[in-house]
């Protein structure tokens, strides 16, 4: 992997910790919603920042940046960083994605009437079309709908598309790990509150050391 | 003569060759001295670090070297002194420069590829315009104006002989904003037999090979994909799989969610911030680290990150800290044994040895080296087993200060 876990993990871990201090701390929250927007909020932020720099990851957080109640949070987290990378980020994504999206729209219905007309008057009244066209319809379709699942997938075509879904994978793949493992570590610690008392660290120990055993 | 080797190794690396450059192997019959070897790493490492830095968001090093790496053990042979390389200004994204016919036709005369690295250097100034101009091939300003970008040529099967095949050499240019070490000019691609050989669809079957072999590597990560065939199906699953990723995130997110009313959040923030401490050896305010973390694959931006927080941070920490005291006392503990008794299993205990390594440690000091390794557990094994307990509030300090 041209991403080290190692690098990943520390990454991580800071930018998750960081984010959900800081949204702690901005907006403490009540509702399990809330918290679990939050924590969502910076396990996508970390994955970003482990990753480093992609044009996904760009595409990322100008994403979560654009939605209100993030931005306090991510002011928080970027800190100086933040005004920068919105002014940077925001406006040519937007643009490109309202015009895209007009070509796109304009230039399907054209293709799909004019196929219509085309094979309707030479066939009749069924619509024939090759399978090659078939297959053509099928891929466009579902490039279309991979280009909304990763983010920033909506400017990019063909090779860097799918070059850039790869690496959202790895990347997706690493964030659930960790979060699957962190997920653990707070079971495990979780259990363990409940039967360690705090004294002397000899007692404590082998209160431990039982409760490892029968965890193992 | 030199030679392509087949096909078959080519496609049964494709997997390998987006993320680690194995096109060396590709040339057994070039006689290439030690120099080429030399060069052709030192190209590699130069790449590398080029394309990290290589224009806006379009390029990632993902794509940008292996392309590199494809291109480079494939010009070392083939810098050819009677054409001037083509070399294109642009993107590093790679695109098949097709030239004419009567390029190709002239290439096709030379017996041999001159293999003189200097030859290399000096062939890679040249511009593809300029070649192109110097051939005066008519059809040439067809092709220049307005310059495609740059594609990677791919390698075609040989068939064995390299006679009556048409040979059309392809221009890149590699890298505009290195310091004029410019070298990797162009590639040489080999037209299959019986096919055409002009420029479009040369670059459109360059076009479709890349798009097959980031297709092949998807299959490959994405589990039960490599028995399909068809590219719709397989989109598919990926799409699934995507899906299915990003509803474990929100599934997950919801049950960490639900966990914290029971650990208090603080506590749970606190305990990962010790294993933090010693994991990723940053202190947030310190850049110099952050870089010698992020100096391969990430910016120093991102390290920086958490100067301006420490102020919040601090406040968080400080009105909480009976609390965290005993909830790190305990988890300290209970993570200092689990390590001794994890110690032989294997994945699952990556992780938890980095945090046992830091939340049993956590006055050790910051200073102290620590390799980026994470999993070198076994150096941190001579802490003091008391300690944790002993001096909390230097802890405490010390875990305001690292964050």
């Amino acid at each position: 992997m041209h991403v080290t876990k190692e690098f990943k993990k520390k990454t991580f871990l800071k930018q998750f910790l960081l984010g959900l201090h800081v949204s702690n701390s901005i907006s403490n929250p009540i509702s399990i919603q809330q918290r679990k927007n939050s924590i969502k909020l910076s396990a996508d932020l970390a994955m970003a920042f482990a990753r480093g720099r992609t044009h996904w990851t760009h595409a990322l957080i100008t994403k979560l940046g654009q939605k209100e109640e993030n931005k306090s949070t991510l002011k928080g987290i970027l800190g100086r960083r933040y005004e920068i990378l919105m002014a940077r980020y925001s406006c040519p994504l937007l643009y490109q994605k309202v015009q895209r999206r007009k070509k796109s729209v304009r230039s399907y219905r054209f293709s799909y009437n004019a196929q219509k007309r085309r094979s309707s008057a030479l066939k009749g009244s069924c619509v024939r079309v090759s399978p090659s066209v078939v297959a053509r319809n099928l891929e466009n379709r579902r490039t279309k709908v991979l280009k909304r699942l990763v983010p920033g997938g909506e400017l990019l075509n063909g090779s860097a598309l799918l070059s850039e879904a790869l690496d959202y994978v790895i990347s997706l793949k690493a964030q659930v790990d960790m979060m699957k493992s962190l997920w653990r570590a707070t079971q495990v610690s979780s259990s363990s509150n409940v039967e360690l008392v705090p004294s002397a660290p000899l007692q404590k120990k082998d209160a431990s050391c039982t409760i490892a055993n029968s965890e193992e | 003569m030199w030679k392509w080797s087949s096909d078959g190794m080519y496609s049964s690396s494709s997997a390998n060759h987006i993320f680690c450059s194995s096109e060396f192997r590709f040339h057994p019959s070039v006689p290439s001295s030690h120099a080429h070897s030399q060069q052709k790493h030192n190209h590699k490492h130069k790449h590398k670090q080029v394309t990290v830095r290589t224009h806006s968001f379009l390029s990632s090093p993902l794509l940008s070297s292996p392309m590199e790496d494809e291109i480079q053990p494939l010009l070392n042979p083939t810098t050819a002194s009677a054409s001037p390389s083509v070399a294109t200004s642009g993107a590093s994204f790679t695109a098949l420069l097709g030239l004419p016919p009567n390029r190709a036709v002239e290439l096709l005369h030379e017996p041999t590829f001159p293999s003189d690295p200097a030859l290399v250097d000096r062939a890679a100034r040249f511009s593809v315009f300029a070649a192109a101009a110097a051939a005066s091939s008519a059809p040439s300003p067809e092709v220049s104006p307005p310059p495609p970008p740059p594609e990677t040529a791919k390698k075609r099967k040989d068939g064995g002989s390299s006679n009556g095949k048409a040979k059309v050499k392809k221009g890149k240019h590699a890298e505009e904003d290195t310091d004029g070490e410019n070298k990797l000019p162009y590639v040489h691609v080999r037209a299959r037999r019986g096919q055409a050989t002009d420029s479009h669809s040369l670059a459109e079957r360059a076009r479709r090979e890349k798009i097959n072999a980031r297709m092949k590597l998807l299959q490959e990560l994405v589990p039960g994909c490599s028995k399909i065939s068809g590219t719709a199906l397989v989109l598919d699953e990926i799409i699934n799989h995507v899906q299915y990723l990003q509803r474990q995130v929100e599934y997950l997110s919801m049950r960490l969610a639900a966990v914290n009313p029971r650990i208090d959040f603080s506590g749970l923030d606190t305990f990962l911030s010790a294993t933090t401490m010693e994991c990723g050896r940053l202190t947030i305010g310190n850049a110099k680290v952050g870089t010698e973390l992020d100096q391969q694959q990430q910016q120093p931006v991102w390290s920086e990150v958490g100067v301006s927080d420490s102020d919040q941070m601090n406040s968080t920490i400080n009105s909480k800290r009976p609390q965290i005291q005993l909830q790190q006392n305990q988890l300290q503990q209970f993570w200092h044994v689990d390590f001794l008794n994890t110690q032989n299993h294997l994945q699952p205990s990556v992780w938890e040895r980095d945090t046992v390594m830091g939340s049993t440690a956590p006055h050790v000091q910051r200073e102290e080296q620590h390799s980026l390794v994470g999993p070198g557990a076994v150096p941190l094994l001579a802490f003091d087993r008391v300690n944790p307990v002993a001096p909390p509030i230097q802890s405490n300090q010390q875990l305001k200060m690292e964050l």
